[in-house]
């Protein structure tokens, strides 16, 4: 048995049979978290190449599959890749509420999930831009709502994203006919700008951003920050591949400075927007926005230790994106209206949610003893060095989004004559219990990513 | 032009993009998408396999008729525009095929490929993007969006002939189909259930 039909093709076919089962969401819950448990386990423990044994049987997992005269590679440099991925649609899936989330979520986060993988996988690498557009198509059946209109944000999402394709693709064939030739700079350069367009709109580059902030108010919290754990992490390790594999642009001198320039851009408008915005669903795209320019600014870094830390921060990313999804899922169950008006006094009807939205903020902005600021802490004493005006705008973007995390958690802890109550249920506290703990754990003993991520030390991909 | 046949599909494919642009009824978008599409495959069939590119108007065709069967509720939903914006969409679209027209030998040369192509490829791609600047109701949206992948396809099918990627590019094709009837259906009311 080959890798792909592992981690992508088993969880697509399951995907499609659990799609019957969509009357029992208690069923379709526990075959997800089995299924998704036995993929990160695997991925974790199982190294690609060698034979895997269960009792009697061995299985030998090889690292390729043809199909239609393509390929789909995975490799142990993926393996952190995939256990990350199925961790997250793990851990997803043991918070899932089935009374509040569609339960066509089981199945088709499954199929997202292995067609994201998929993307990462498919030799040439080009096509992943296919591969991708189809999960996207996929994420809109999951969060249209059966009772109300689509709002104009899914349309825009779908549009964005279905504009991507097109220009990746193009960039590849602007490529695919260059690769030899690297001396013919006006093509490669309008390949770039192809490139460009299409990784911004992944990842919601300014002035490329408008529609994730519009499609995050359009669409339940949890759902949006589920798709938003997966697919700009995703989205980066592509990008990361694309780099790699195109060694004209490696060793770009541009490079550097576009992805400097992009990330403080990202990091002050987010900051600006984030301060001055009252609805908490777009700040949760804010959130997303924020990760993902420190993510190319630690890309900026060119070294080895920029992707060490790259790697090791999509871990605080996804727990504290699950924790303020799962927060704000469960103020949205209870009735509250996700504003800043609309979130008034909250701290003492639902007093765990909202320190569950409140800590994961903080840890976000980078907070001192918090999961994010060990990394955030070591990639700005790295950008120091090369680029310290950059600091200073970093420093801006910060202060902006912390006036508006400032602002909402006066909102929540504003005085009314209500009296305290806990209205959470108790798998509710205890989930938003282990997130907070987690966050803390992680900020207070900054070595635990450091140690998650070391068994896939030896095989992350060296960039520069 | 390599044949003059194409002359003939070229003149009928930018009535049909105009028509396609000025349109507000779903009838009158659908038959003016189906004769763009139509006209495509004329021109594709000089260049590509008859098989793939039957296969190509088989997937185009396929999209419009999932679209056309959503219900449709502009019954309910006033979008039809005025004189003013049609006027408006129809310069629009003009100054994009002078633009296509003035630029056409640099773009063909930049591309590789024949005129025969290049120039329905891109005066296809600004009738699409020009339907996705201006409309509003979500049924254009989707069309504009599927009138673009059909000039994509044009240039892109020229150069990948990958089994997997075309497969692939029909699946998304069909699914933007399927995914924006589905989000084009009216909502259900909750004693529907």
């Amino acid at each position: 048995m080959s890798a792909p039909v592992l981690w992508i093709i088993f969880p697509i076919v399951a995907s499609a049979i659990l799609l019957f089962l969509v009357r029992y969401p208690r069923v379709l819950k526990i075959s997800g978290i089995v299924i998704s448990t036995i993929l990160a386990l695997t991925a974790i423990l199982q190294p690609i190449g060698n034979v895997l044994r269960i009792g009697s049987l061995s299985v030998d997992i090889t690292s390729i599959m043809y199909i239609f005269g393509r390929s789909l590679l995975l490799e142990n440099t993926d393996r952190f890749a995939l256990s990350l991925i199925y961790s997250t649609l793990l851990i997803y899936l043991l918070a899932l509420d089935v009374r509040s989330v569609p339960a066509k979520f089981v199945p088709l986060s499954l199929a997202i999930t292995g067609l994201l993988i998929a993307a990462l996988a498919v030799q040439p690498f080009l096509y992943s831009a296919v591969l991708v557009e189809l999960a996207v198509l996929l994420m809109i059946l999951m969060v249209k709502e059966k009772y109300h209109q689509p709002e104009s944000g899914i349309i825009r999402f779908l549009v964005y994203q279905s504009l991507a394709m097109p220009s990746i693709l193009f960039a590849g064939w602007i490529l695919g006919g260059n690769q030899a030739s690297v001396s013919d700079e006006a093509r490669l350069l309008s390949a770039v700008v192809f490139l460009l367009i299409g990784f911004s709109i992944w990842l919601a580059v300014f002035p490329f951003h408008s529609w994730l902030p519009q499609f995050s108010q359009a669409i339940h919290p949890y759902l949006f920050s589920f798709l938003f754990s997966l697919f700009p992490v995703i989205s980066l390790l592509i990008i990361m591949n694309y780099i790699s594999s195109l060694l004209w642009l490696r060793s770009a001198a541009y490079l550097t400075p576009a992805l400097t320039v992009v990330g403080v851009i990202m990091v002050v408008t987010t900051g600006i927007l984030g301060s001055v915005d009252k609805d908490l669903k777009r700040l949760l795209a804010y959130t997303v926005l924020l990760e993902t320019g420190f993510s190319l600014l630690m890309l900026s870094i060119r070294s080895e230790q920029g992707v060490q830390l790259l790697y090791q921060s999509f871990i605080p990313r996804i727990l504290s994106l699950a924790l303020l999804g799962f927060s704000l899922a469960v103020g949205s169950n209870h009735g509250i209206i996700l504003t800043n008006a609309g979130m008034k006094g909250m701290g003492k009807k639902l007093p765990f949610a909202t320190t569950g939205i409140l800590i994961s903020l903080i840890s976000i902005t980078g907070f001192p003893l918090f999961a994010v600021f060990p990394i955030r802490f070591e990639l700005l004493t790295q950008l120091g060095q090369t680029s310290s005006s950059s600091l200073i705008w970093i420093a801006l973007g910060l202060a902006g989004f912390l006036v508006g995390v400032v602002k909402l958690f006066m909102m929540l802890t504003a005085p009314d004559r209500e009296k305290p109550e806990i209205n959470e249920k108790i798998s509710e506290i205890v989930i938003i219990g282990l997130g907070v703990l987690f966050l803390i754990l992680f900020g207070l003993y900054p070595q635990l990513t450091g140690l998650m991520i070391k068994p896939f030390y030896a095989d992350i991909p060296v960039l520069w | 032009m390599e044949n003059w046949i194409n002359y003939l599909s070229v003149v009928v494919l930018l009535v049909g993009l105009f028509w396609l642009q000025l349109s507000d009824s779903r009838k009158s978008i659908v038959i003016a998408y189906s004769v763009v599409v139509l006209m495509v495959f004329s021109i594709n069939i000089q260049f590509w396999t008859f098989g793939f590119a039957l296969s190509k108007l088989i997937t185009a065709i396929m999209a419009i008729v999932v679209m056309s069967l959503a219900p449709d509720t502009s019954q309910q939903v006033e979008f039809r525009s005025n004189r003013t914006g049609r006027v408006f969409r129809g310069l629009g679209l003009a100054f994009c095929l002078l633009l296509v027209i003035f630029t056409l030998n640099k773009t063909t040369a930049y591309l590789s490929l024949s005129v025969d192509q290049t120039l329905p490829a891109l005066a296809i791609l600004f009738c699409g993007f020009l339907m996705l600047g201006v409309s509003r109701e979500p049924f254009k949206i989707i069309v504009g969006l599927l009138t673009i992948l059909v000039g994509f396809e044009i240039l892109y099918g020229a150069i990948e002939q990958s089994l997997l990627v075309n497969g692939l590019l029909a699946a998304v094709f069909l699914l933007i189909a399927v995914v924006g009837s589905y989000l084009i259906l009216p909502p259900e009311t909750e004693d529907e259930q």
